[in-house]
């Protein structure tokens, strides 16, 4: 219940924190995330930067660039854009941390289900694909030609749609004796 | 295509939400009919892949590289519900699991990216099958699927500059016109990132058809 109840405060924190329109109360908001968290703020802050980085920080500097030569002034764009896209992220880290997700939307039992056994077959996936890169590389003497990259693709990503599809048809069985009917 | 939390203002996120969650639960409905009883399994399998298909690097002829997500090799496969719902449960799971992408974010990213791109390439496959090459009917499936999807996506963004806009007249979400987004959006996915779809749909379709042909008496999951 409790879960619930911080999935519903994340959900209308992310409204009101994507209306704000300056960033002077964005800051006021990153401040309040920051005491929140508590210790866990420089691993947060550090990857949220990053997540920043990837998009958000591109496409505020190539506008910022615009009204630069416009001249025009950037800061505000840059640093209301950027603000909002790290606070929303951090509230989001914030709450992945923090909230059991799959408690949080256990507003349906279905999807809390199959939440849970999609994740942890993708990080089953996951593990799975690092060996398979991995053994691929520790057996390639010389550098493929395109073709065979694209030989090699098409049989790895069949081969892991076969290799999925036939462990949900193990896991059916395991779910069925254990007593569970969808 | 993934767009990051902070751009879309409210008034754009909010309708595709409303919009958004219908659809799930029809997608929803319609895939554990498709699939009978072995759906919890069966979804979180396919779920699984189109998460991990993300991870593949695919050479583009040019010199660079890209990534499928599998929208149409699903929807082709096993139809565009299961195809949709498969990549909006993957795209969910990335924003609230793993952090990536965003909540305010994922029912754009699902329409387009699951929606748009599963039905439009399970249609045009549906619509050329057998009137060309096998080969290039899978490619065009996925490569158009790929580029209707960032099509939604480059109108979305575009629009953003007159949906949000501060006291002084300046936009404070995403900041560039139809003008830019159209082109730069639309483009790259026609060039780069549709051609990623459509080759890995084409190698994975041929892959699955050469298997079944060949070796029709060993057991195939497919």
């Amino acid at each position: 219940m409790q879960a619930k109840f911080y999935f519903l405060f994340y959900v209308v924190a992310l409204i009101a924190v994507s209306s704000l329109k300056s960033y002077e109360p964005l800051l006021v908001v990153l401040a309040i995330l920051g005491l929140i968290s508590g210790k866990s703020f420089v691993s947060i802050l550090r990857r949220a930067v990053v997540l920043v980085a990837l998009f958000s920080l591109f496409i505020t500097l190539s506008y910022s660039v615009v009204l630069y030569f416009q001249n025009q002034p950037f800061w505000h764009y840059f640093l209301t854009v950027n603000l909002r896209s790290l606070d929303m992220i951090f509230l989001t880290l914030l709450f992945i941390t923090r909230v059991n997700i799959y408690e949080a939307v256990s507003f349906s039992k279905d999807l809390t289900f199959l939440l849970v056994l999609s994740v942890s077959k993708i990080m089953i996936m996951q593990r799975a694909y690092r060996d398979y890169t991995d053994a691929l590389k520790s057996r390639t003497l010389k550098k493929p030609t395109r073709s065979e990259i694209y030989e090699y693709l098409g049989s790895a990503i069949a081969g892991f749609l076969d290799k999925n599809i036939r462990e949900s048809k193990e896991n059916f069985e395991a779910m069925k004796s254990r007593g569970f009917h969808v | 295509m993934h767009i990051p939390d902070g751009f879309l203002s409210p008034v754009t996120y909010i309708p595709a939400t409303i919009a958004v969650i219908p659809l799930l639960v029809i997608a929803w409905k319609k895939t554990k009919e498709a699939i009978t009883d072995e759906s919890f399994a069966f979804l979180s399998s396919l779920t699984a892949f189109s998460f991990v298909i993300m991870m593949f690097n695919i050479p583009i002829p040019g010199g660079t590289s890209g990534h499928a997500i599998g929208a149409a090799i699903l929807a082709i496969l096993f139809g565009p519900w299961v195809g949709a719902f498969c990549i909006s449960l993957t795209l969910f799971i990335q924003a609230l699991v793993f952090g990536d992408g965003g909540l305010s974010v994922f029912a754009l990213n699902s329409l387009a990216m699951g929606f748009v791109a599963s039905f439009v390439a399970f249609y045009l496959h549906k619509l050329l099958d057998g009137r060309i090459k096998k080969s290039v009917v899978s490619f065009v499936a996925g490569w158009s699927g790929i580029v209707a999807a960032s099509a939604v996506i480059a109108v979305v963004l575009g629009m953003q500059p007159l949906l949000g806009i501060d006291a002084a007249g300046h936009p404070i979400y995403f900041p560039f016109g139809l003008n830019v987004t159209i082109p730069a959006i639309v483009g790259s996915h026609i060039l780069f990132f549709g051609v990623a779809e459509g080759i890995a749909t084409m190698l994975v379709l041929r892959f699955i058809e050469k298997i079944k042909n060949t070796n029709s008496t060993k057991e195939v999951a497919l």
